[in-house]
């Protein structure tokens, strides 16, 4: 019969969460084990060295795991996430419009496109053909609302890049490995946080500018975490870069269709729109260089995990 | 080759031992100086097995809990000895030589009580 945990065990298994779980699975018992066998009889906290060692440990197990898929598949992964958290971006951004002035009707139901945001979160079911069946509609549905109603440049540039993303999200899709799910909250942020926005105007029609806060708060906490995830895995830092970036060149397609507000009836590149691509670039760069290196970046010796699971 | 390793390597010389056992042994055969923790242990073993120096040897159950013994593999031997070599190398450059002091260069003032 086994025996209850003393307080030692239960505080060190604690410190053991630092470790994924399938390390976990394989090695908790052995760890606490040796950790019991070199604790000095009656202690019941974990040594500040033993403490600081297993998080290290952690952080090292984790890293390792991370870095095992061959470049291309972490590279596909974070491309993935980035085009998801990207369709979930400017799927919300319609959302704040459509809460504030609900009485628009059908037209920003068509720009919410609710299937656009599930395409989004299909490819963590793991399969294709289920990104497909989600993705091919969204961009049906995205094209009867801008077809029917299509009025300038702006909205044929904005649907022919949602097809693009569309079908980038299905190519990318599918694969051996999966994404893992702890990055499920990463698209799903930005819906939260418009739906957060809907809930704090507390029955009154919310104003754009509180929702829009909502969203930036959120883009502020996603942009901190990405950047402490780099010591585990460099994926999501990647990742969030390649959205920040197509949003970046999806707004400037579509001002791209707007009179220069300088010169009356002319329209084409101008310097503001070259002066907010270089700002973008700037802030994400610091980012995405030390991100890019960590993910190409693989350790020649890393072969199997040496201690396969009971 | 990190201190940690090196000792971790140079406790399985004399065979296979579990996780406390090489702490222990790491302890004593560096004077004391080489105090492992538990999870700096289990990276370097990690590590290790995953470059092939060591293997594990065998699994037992002791108190309910998993205990398992690591092995010296020959390549882990092989790297053991030539660090070994290169750190006695690097010492001979010292201890070989005669010592030659430069007298007069001003140097740390001696702490008056």
């Amino acid at each position: 019969m086994s025996q209850a945990p003393g307080k030692l065990e239960r505080r060190a298994r604690a410190l053991l969460r630092a470790y994924p779980a399938e390390y976990r699975h394989g090695r908790a018992e052995e760890i606490i084990g040796t950790l019991l066998e070199a604790a000095p009889p009656g202690r019941s906290f974990p040594a500040a060295r033993e403490a600081w060692s297993l998080i290290a440990g952690g952080r090292h197990a984790r890293a390792d795991r991370n870095r095992r898929p061959s470049v291309s598949a972490n590279l596909r992964l974070a491309l993935l996430l980035g085009v998801s958290v990207y369709v979930s971006f400017s799927t919300a951004a319609p959302w704040i419009w459509a809460i504030s002035y609900p009485r628009d009707g059908w037209r920003l139901l068509l720009d919410m496109n609710p299937l656009a945001l599930a395409a989004a979160l299909a490819p963590w079911l793991g399969s294709r053909a289920a990104t497909a069946a989600l993705a091919v509609p969204a961009g049906v549905v995205a094209a009867y609302g801008d077809l029917t109603g299509i009025r300038n440049t702006v909205e044929i540039i904005t649907l022919a890049e949602f097809l693009i993303v569309m079908a980038a999200l299905v190519a990318l899709s599918g694969g051996p490995v999966r994404l893992p799910r702890s990055w499920l909250w990463l698209p799903c942020a930005f819906p939260v946080a418009v739906a957060a926005g809907r809930l704090l105007s507390a029955g009154r029609v919310p104003t754009p500018s509180l929702v829009a806060g909502m969203v930036l708060g959120t883009l502020s906490l996603l942009a901190v975490v990405v950047v402490c995830w780099l010591v585990t895995d460099a994926r999501p830092a990647f990742a969030l870069c390649i959205a920040a970036l197509l949003e970046a060149v999806g707004t400037i397609l579509v001002d791209l269709g707007f009179d220069n507000p300088l010169v009356p009836g002319e329209r084409g590149f101008f310097l503001s729109q070259l002066e907010f691509f270089l700002w973008v670039f700037a802030i994400v760069l610091p980012v995405w260089l030390p991100a890019a290196w960590l993910l190409l970046r693989r350790r020649k010796t890393l072969g199997p995990h040496p201690f396969p699971e009971p | 080759m990190r201190e940690p390793t090196y000792f971790v390597l140079a406790s399985l010389l004399r065979g296979p031992l579990h996780g406390y056992a090489i702490i222990k042994r790491a302890e004593q055969l560096s004077d004391g100086r080489v105090r492992l923790a538990t999870g700096t242990l289990y990276t370097v073993l990690d590590r290790l097995a995953a470059d092939g120096h060591v293997r594990l040897v065998s699994e037992e159950t002791v108190g309910g809990r998993v205990r398992r013994s690591y092995g010296l593999t020959g390549g882990g031997a092989a790297a053991l000895r030539a660090e070994a070599v290169r750190m006695a190398e690097a010492a001979r450059v010292v201890t070989s030589s005669e010592v030659r002091t430069v007298a007069g260069l001003p140097g740390r003032k001696p702490r008056t009580a």
